[in-house]
């Protein structure tokens, strides 16, 4: 079985709906265990949920603020901080960052390689924003690089795209849902990712329900043994190794789920 | 029937099948229906066989119904096809031309724009509208206030006039003070000048330029920007919150219709789709492990069900279909939405 080597970033992403969070958080806590120094962030709006989850297991979760980011590099680059508030206060550079995203995708990236810079032994689990978006997330180091193609924000731009494209430091987790449909995004985003040329990409693969009724032989009900029968032919046609999968749960509780989803890190990465 | 059906939920439970079902049960009772997707994924191409066709334009097409075929337009959206509408000449801008291409984020305000578009034609009886999951949808109701601040007024004329305040200055005439108030008064000449120290010396131009080229285009903008509050319409606009038996869709689903509500949406009806619980119930597992699944897939049920009466004026409970075929399956939805129909 192949296995993720050691890094500093892991990015959770894939089709909308496929457990994303909960994995990220399985990694984390499982990370955890092993005493490691591990931040978990989401590009989203901060939610309860995950600040709850993070809570409860002891994670340290770290939000972030883009704004803040903005005007923390604005002061180190003019040296100055009065200046650095003028321009993040600004209502013309709010609304400009509303209306273009790559702009604090940028911010946000350039904020999580510097904090990995910053501190040798951390590592960051990622919730990611979903296919389409996540792509989009990378692809505006690209864009602005081109937009900019000079000058020193152009140079902290390409640091940024280096570290990120960094096999040694960044590794990807496309999750899936054993179904067709987000096997088959899963294989899309992965090309589209590569595209970017971001190559350390592994799949993984949640709720899969023949992992979790391979061993009995008892009836089903037709709508189960239907979504079986169809989950076995989708898996079959499946061209890449799983690093992980994670067997159907059926616990309603997120912490416990968490907690048993952990246990299929054991041994994944280096 | 409203003018605008709209489908909004979270990811994987459904939403394309069941607004294309919706489309085609309307079309079938004789109405002119639009189906627009949004969603980037363009998964109605596949449920309707238009892989050749080309993203961004209208197509007719007729769906081969079992009783009688059924006509219906269908729109996959495309950012580039419709900034190729708006602009004649994006691509001679450099940053008009990376926002542009597929990874340039603009998804959302587009979507806004190629929505008012044709809704404003008014070439349709109802345009049925899906929508890309979650947190995305809930960027595409919040564009239209975020177009309104960017092009605020004070903006646009600080910036309409830098151009020429450059070029006065170099003719050395004093420019008029009221275009020097409004550049000062924004900051936009401070933030240039200090953007130039750190930006490559052609940005600042190419800046200027993409900037009055979408300011240009401000009507266009400020019509869309003004969608989701007519969305807000009851009158108007019918929203279905799309969820599923899943326990973490639910909670998902419940995040939306809070921001829905904050922002002045109606509750809407919900939609429960791939419910089990009648087909569970006939079943007899006798193993521990089998009896447990039962147990919480049913429980799992119950709980979205109780939690959507006491948060929904109005909702559906659709069945689980046993096939893959997409054909099966519109043609099960089509029946129910008629057997429904007039109840919510």
């Amino acid at each position: 079985m192949p296995l993720v080597p050691k890094g500093r970033l892991y990015f959770f992403t894939g089709k909308g709906g496929v457990g994303k969070t909960l994995a990220a958080l399985s990694l984390a806590h499982h990370l955890r265990q092993k005493n490691k120094n591990i931040l978990f962030m989401d590009t989203r709006a901060p939610e309860n949920k995950e600040h709850t989850l993070c809570q409860r297991l002891h994670l340290t979760y770290k939000p972030i603020n883009v704004l803040a980011s903005l005007e923390e590099y604005a002061r180190f680059k003019f040296h100055s901080r009065t200046l650095a508030k003028w321009i993040t206060r600004l209502e013309f550079t709010a609304s400009l960052m509303n209306i273009v995203p790559g702009i604090g995708h940028i911010v946000y990236l350039g904020y999580i390689s510097h904090l990995l810079k910053k501190d040798p032994a951390l590592t960051i689990v990622l919730d990611a924003p979903s296919s389409g978006h996540m792509a989009t997330m990378l692809g505006s180091l690209e864009t602005y690089h081109q937009i900019f193609r000079s000058g020193t924000i152009f140079n902290d731009i390409k640091a940024i795209n280096d570290f990120i494209l960094s096999p040694k430091n960044v590794a990807v987790f496309i999750c899936h849902l054993p179904t067709q449909l987000s096997l088959t995004e899963g294989c899309e985003l992965k090309d589209r990712l590569e595209n970017l040329s971001l190559n350390n990409i592994h799949m993984v693969l949640n709720a899969a329900l023949s992992l979790a009724l391979h061993h009995l032989s008892e009836e089903l009900p037709p709508y189960l043994s239907e979504r079986l029968r169809l989950e076995t032919q989708a898996l079959n046609q499946f061209p890449y190794p799983w690093i992980a999968k994670i067997p159907y749960l059926t616990s309603l509780d997120d912490l416990e789920k968490i907690k048993e989803m952990s246990l299929c890190w054991e041994g994944v990465i280096t | 029937m409203k003018k605008l059906e709209i489908f909004c939920g979270t990811g994987g439970v459904g939403k394309t099948t069941l607004s294309a079902s919706r489309a085609l049960f309307l079309a079938q009772k004789g109405k002119k229906i639009l189906l627009i997707t949004i969603d980037p994924s363009h998964r109605l191409k596949d449920i309707f066989s238009l892989n050749q066709s080309p993203p961004g334009k209208v197509i007719k097409t007729t769906y081969d119904h079992p009783e009688k075929p059924i006509t219906l337009s269908i729109l996959l959206m495309s950012p580039q096809a419709v900034l190729s509408k708006i602009f004649s000449n994006y691509t001679s801008n450099i940053i008009l031309k990376n926002l542009a291409s597929p990874l340039g984020g603009l998804h959302e305000i587009l979507s806004l724009i190629e929505l008012e578009h044709h809704i404003h034609k008014g070439l349709y009886d109802c345009i049925v509208l899906d929508t890309a999951p979650h947190t995305h949808f809930l960027d595409f109701l919040k564009s239209g206030l975020r177009i309104q601040k960017f092009f605020n007024k004070k903006f646009i004329q600080a910036f309409s006039h830098f151009g020429s305040l450059k070029n006065t200055y170099q003719k050395t005439q004093k420019p008029p003070s009221r275009i020097v108030e409004f550049a000062i008064e924004t900051g936009v000449k401070k933030l240039l000048s200090y953007m130039e120290k750190v930006t490559g010396k052609n940005f600042i131009q190419s800046f200027t330029e993409a900037l009055n080229s979408i300011y240009s285009l401000k009507d266009t903008f400020l019509r869309a920007s003004n969608l989701p509050k007519v969305m807000q319409r009851e009158d108007w606009a019918d929203w279905f919150l799309v969820t599923s038996s899943e326990h973490d869709k639910w909670r998902e689903a419940q995040a939306i219709q809070q921001k829905m509500i904050e922002t002045g949406h109606s509750r809407g009806t919900a939609i429960v789709n791939h419910c089990t619980a009648q087909e569970l119930a006939q079943w007899s597992p006798t193993s521990p492990p089998l009896i447990t699944l039962k147990n919480s897939l049913l429980k799992r049920e119950k709980n979205i069900i109780h939690s959507i009466e006491q948060n929904f004026p109005r909702w559906i409970e659709f069945p689980h279909i046993n096939s893959e075929d997409s054909r099966d399956q519109l043609r099960e939805l089509i029946e129910k939405w008629n057997a429904v129909d007039g109840s919510f």
